[in-house]
């Protein structure tokens, strides 16, 4: 079977899918509160989409295969959003691909603009999925055999690709951030090996046998570390009196930002390598290269907000391809998706877009309905998220230091992760004072163990 | 803060990226099993690049700061952690809450309502959120279940 | 509950595991989140088990090679005969070895003349070091000194499909019989013992006259932590049971063609051992025993 093949009728299919489609106020229903429930999870940090999928999958069974698996999808980007919010006011990236977002959106909350960032980010994300989504139903065949292309040589090429670029653009300079990339991949040493799986440097410890918990790192090193440099400094301000003006919103090449962002996440999500997070890394490095006011980035810059988030988005959409089209999941949460896809009888593969059109097409549209209810959502409570952070720091810090253990627990499912949370966050003052930026580490750390396993299967095949 | 010894500022990360270089090498599984490339490879070739890195590092470029830092939040942030994670198992995860909450909000500056109304607040949304409706299982504290049922 | 599920998500295994979670979350009245942790051909997923706490919240679902075949070969953190605690057989596999519907060998013999001619650089994909698949290969080339195979692996069977559809590897073990009857994957040759009803013509390892690595590798177990209150594995074990008899798990291991073997607790632990002794034998007569 030729998976090559692009349906030329695919386009005018979509078109008469488009003029029919129902608008059965039941779908838009199970949407809404897929991603309202997503929503509320992904708020909460370390519980990710996983831990509300699993709650609603009894309810998605007895669902029929569309409403169900589009209600499965608004939780998932739900779940974005909601870590882009506590990224943005709280700092906390709930995932990794929420990182790059609070390079410019934290500044931001902390210059009193909380509500403009929250909404710009919001826009954003909007762009970013909804463009990848139409993309996606046009464009997919043809490009998921674009993807096949890149064997393990490829995909490993393309994350030392996105770490070299990381290197040259974050602060700090290259051999910083060398020194940097070179930490973050030592620090996902410890644990299991990803392909023979034996255990290596764990010393015996039970802290060190799971390796290093992604949840507590980003906790620790982003959510702690914030609080304690933030701590450290020698006059306490308020939130709006003596922080740096955040630079003008210039909104065209904010919307450019966007649109490039938008390219990138799409090309990035359908190379199983890392989608989300090396898709908004990669943005956030892009706009600071191509910026005009490159000293803006760090302060603020709305071009470094409105770029990862919406190439976070497109890849989040563009994995569906692979998913839908090979059968492949890129991540834990399509992972889930798979497993309920296979329950409902839809069997993915190169010829589900033949075999099951209406599926296939109506999967779409639902996932741009979610976009725009998301849309609608994001913009109404940013005003209430945004009241939120501006309580005053003395009563927020605390409950932003609860929120940490408290997710780098459930996220490690165990007390290593309190525990390293703790020491990340003093890491992370040790780093700022060397003049190091955390960036670089963050990505390595998570592109590490697939690098690995990429590089092991190219020398396995030319050894 | 103290600022560190300008020596140890100076050289303190090129001694993590050494000693964790040296840790790779010495202590990982050997590179090569049975003549194909091995769990250990990759553990070698970062723990080289580590000790590559600990040369090239440039140093913190900019002096130590020497302004006085508030330290007291910050140890008082550092002690709250401490507490709650000690608590964690042997009290439960609430009441590990509540009395790290309290601690962190005293050392934060806040008046004893705000103290004790904000930690309580968020176990309750917490309590809601991820024990009633995720189903998450958070410890109760194998002391009260001694208590009780003993 | 958590499920850990020691294949990689769209595999035989997954699909088989995730169905029975499905039945028995109706029996227990709790929702069992599954987690996919692939690496290390399951020797990951039952190494998590067996740290996890012994209150039955948390359960593996793995293939019998994490618990035969490779704790022989690579040093693991569990002993499978004493750390974990069967609990139930519910499938039993059988990989397939596929390759692409345009490549040039039509059957096994052709497939093996050309390893023959190639000498080694033949690449095959495979699930993970140490799945079932691997070592049937593994015993292939032991018998047959003229066969040898560069074998790659990745994180699961959806992997291997995908990097032979990419043209990355020659061929690829993989279980996904959707695929291979919507034609997207041409079938050369069953890896184990026994023969799924719906790929009648497709020789199996006895066909080709080598050995099989024996009915434990490719068993499904469900797996609970040692020390686990006798109350909570019976409870556990009863709605497990039933929900392998419901309707929609059978139909789901139709779908992937998994044989319905089910054993309950006792024989599950009994067949656990047999299956060592017996693949203790066959490797030391395959010569691949230390």
């Amino acid at each position: 079977m030729d998976v090559s093949a692009v349906d030329p009728s695919l386009a005018s299919q979509a078109w008469a899918a488009l003029c029919a489609f129902p608008l059965s106020p039941s779908l838009w229903l199970l949407v809404f509160i897929g991603v309202f429930a997503g929503m509320a999870v992904g708020v909460l940090p370390g519980f990710g989409p996983p831990a509300a999928m699993a709650l609603l999958f009894p309810l998605v069974y007895t669902l029929d295969p569309l409403p169900g698996i589009s209600l499965l999808a608004g939780i998932f980007y739900g779940a974005k959003y909601g870590g882009a919010v506590t990224s943005i006011l709280m700092g906390i990236p709930g995932e990794a691909d929420a990182v790059a977002t609070l390079f410019e959106g934290r500044p931001l909350a902390l210059a009193g603009k909380a509500k403009q960032a929250l909404a710009a980010a919001t826009l954003a994300s909007f762009t970013g999925g909804t463009l990848a989504c139409l993309g996606m139903a046009l464009l997919a065949p043809a490009l998921s055999r674009a993807a096949l292309f890149f064997g393990p040589s490829g995909r490993a090429a393309v994350m030392a690709g996105a770490l070299a670029l990381v290197a040259f653009t974050s602060p700090g300079g290259a051999r910083r951030n060398l020194c940097m990339i070179f930490l973050g991949l030592a620090l996902a040493l410890p644990g299991m090996d990803p392909v023979y799986g034996t255990a290596r440097l764990t010393f015996g410890s039970p802290l060190l046998s799971g390796g290093v918990e992604l949840t507590a790192l980003l906790l620790g090193l982003f959510g702690l570390g914030d609080l304690l440099n933030a701590l450290l400094q020698p006059e306490r301000r308020g939130p709006e009196q003596e922080a740096p003006a955040a630079p003008p919103l210039r909104r065209l090449s904010a919307a450019m930002a966007a649109l490039r962002g938008t390219l990138l996440g799409f090309l990035t999500g359908l190379v199983p390598c890392g989608a989300g997070v090396t898709a908004s890394f990669a943005s956030h490095a892009l706009e600071k290269r191509l910026s005009r006011h490159p000293e803006d980035f760090g302060r603020g810059a709305w071009e470094g907000l409105a770029g990862p988030e919406a190439s976070n988005n497109a890849a989040a959409m563009a994995s569906f391809a692979p998913l839908l089209l090979l059968g492949l999941p890129t991540n834990p949460i399509m992972a889930a998706l798979l497993g309920a896809l296979t329950v409902m009888g839809v069997v993915p593969g190169p010829s589900l877009p033949q075999e099951q059109p209406d599926f296939y097409q109506g999967f779409f549209f639902c996932l741009i309905i979610g976009n725009m209810l998301l849309l609608a959502m994001g913009l109404g409570l940013a005003g209430f998220w945004a009241r939120l952070a501006r309580l005053p720091f003395r009563l927020l810090w605390p409950v932003i230091l609860l929120l940490c253990l408290t997710g780098s627990y459930v996220g490690a499912d165990g007390l290593a992760g309190p525990v390293q949370c703790l020491a990340f966050g003093l890491l992370a003052v040790f780093l700022k004072r060397q003049g190091c930026s955390p960036a670089p580490l963050v990505l390595a750390f998570v592109l590490g163990p697939r690098l690995e396993t990429h590089l092991l299967q190219t020398l396995f095949s030319y050894w | 803060m103290t600022p560190l010894h300008p020596i140890f500022h100076r050289h303190a990360l090129r001694a993590v990226l050494a000693l964790a270089g040296a840790c790779a090498l010495l202590f990982s599984p050997p590179a090569l099993s049975d003549g194909m490339p091995g769990p250990g490879l990759w553990a070698r070739l970062t723990g080289a690049g580590l000790l590559l890195c600990a040369v090239l590092f440039p140093g913190p470029g900019q002096k130590p700061a020497h302004a006085p830092a508030a330290v007291r939040p910050c140890l008082g942030l550092v002690f709250s952690s401490l507490l709650w994670i000690m608590l964690l198992l042997p009290a439960g995860w609430m009441a590990a809450t509540l009395l790290s909450g309290f601690c962190a909000m005293k050392s934060a500056g806040c008046s004893l309502k705000e103290s004790l109304l904000i930690p309580a607040l968020l176990c309750l949304v917490l309590e809601a959120g991820m024990v009633h409706l995720l189903q998450w299982p958070m410890p109760e504290g194998f002391l009260w279940t001694m208590l009780s049922g003993a | 509950m958590r499920l850990i599920v020691a294949f990689s998500p769209g595999s035989a295994l997954d699909g088989a595991a995730r169905a029975l979670a499905r039945g028995a979350e109706k029996e227990l009245g709790v929702d069992i989140i599954v987690q996919n942790t692939a690496s290390g051909a399951g020797t990951t997923a039952v190494a998590q088990l067996a740290k996890a706490r012994a209150d039955g919240s948390c359960l593996a679902a793995c293939a019998g090679n994490a618990l035969i075949f490779l704790p022989r070969r690579n040093p693991v953190s569990y002993d499978p005969l004493r750390d974990v605690e069967p609990l139930l057989v519910f499938g039993q596999a059988s990989p397939v070895l596929v390759t692409r519907p345009d490549a040039p060998w039509r059957d096994m013999a052709s497939f093996l003349e050309a390893t023959r001619k190639s000498r080694g650089s033949m690449r095959i994909g495979i699930p993970g070091l140490g799945s079932p698949s691997h070592t049937a290969l593994v015993m292939m080339t032991a018998k047959d000194p003229s066969l040898s195979w560069r074998f790659i692996p990745f994180g699961g069977p959806g992997e291997a499909e995908t990097a032979l559809l990419g043209g990355h590897v020659d061929a690829a073990a993989s279980g996904a019989l959707p695929r291979i009857r919507q034609g997207q994957l041409f079938p050369l040759m069953i890896l184990a013992g026994t023969r799924p009803v719906t790929l009648p013509q497709v020789p199996t390892l006895a066909d080709g006259g080598f050995a099989d690595p024996g009915r434990g590798d490719a068993s499904f177990f469900l797996l609970a932590p040692k020390n686990v209150p006798e109350e909570t594995l019976n409870r556990l074990c009863a709605a497990f049971e039933k929900a392998a008899g419901s309707e929609d798990f059978l139909k789901t291991l139709e779908h992937f063609s998994v044989a319905p073997v089910l054993k309950a607790r006792e024989e599950a632990k009994a067949f656990l051992s047999e299956a060592w002794a017996e693949e203790d034998a066959t490797l030391k007569a395959a010569g691949l025993s230390r």
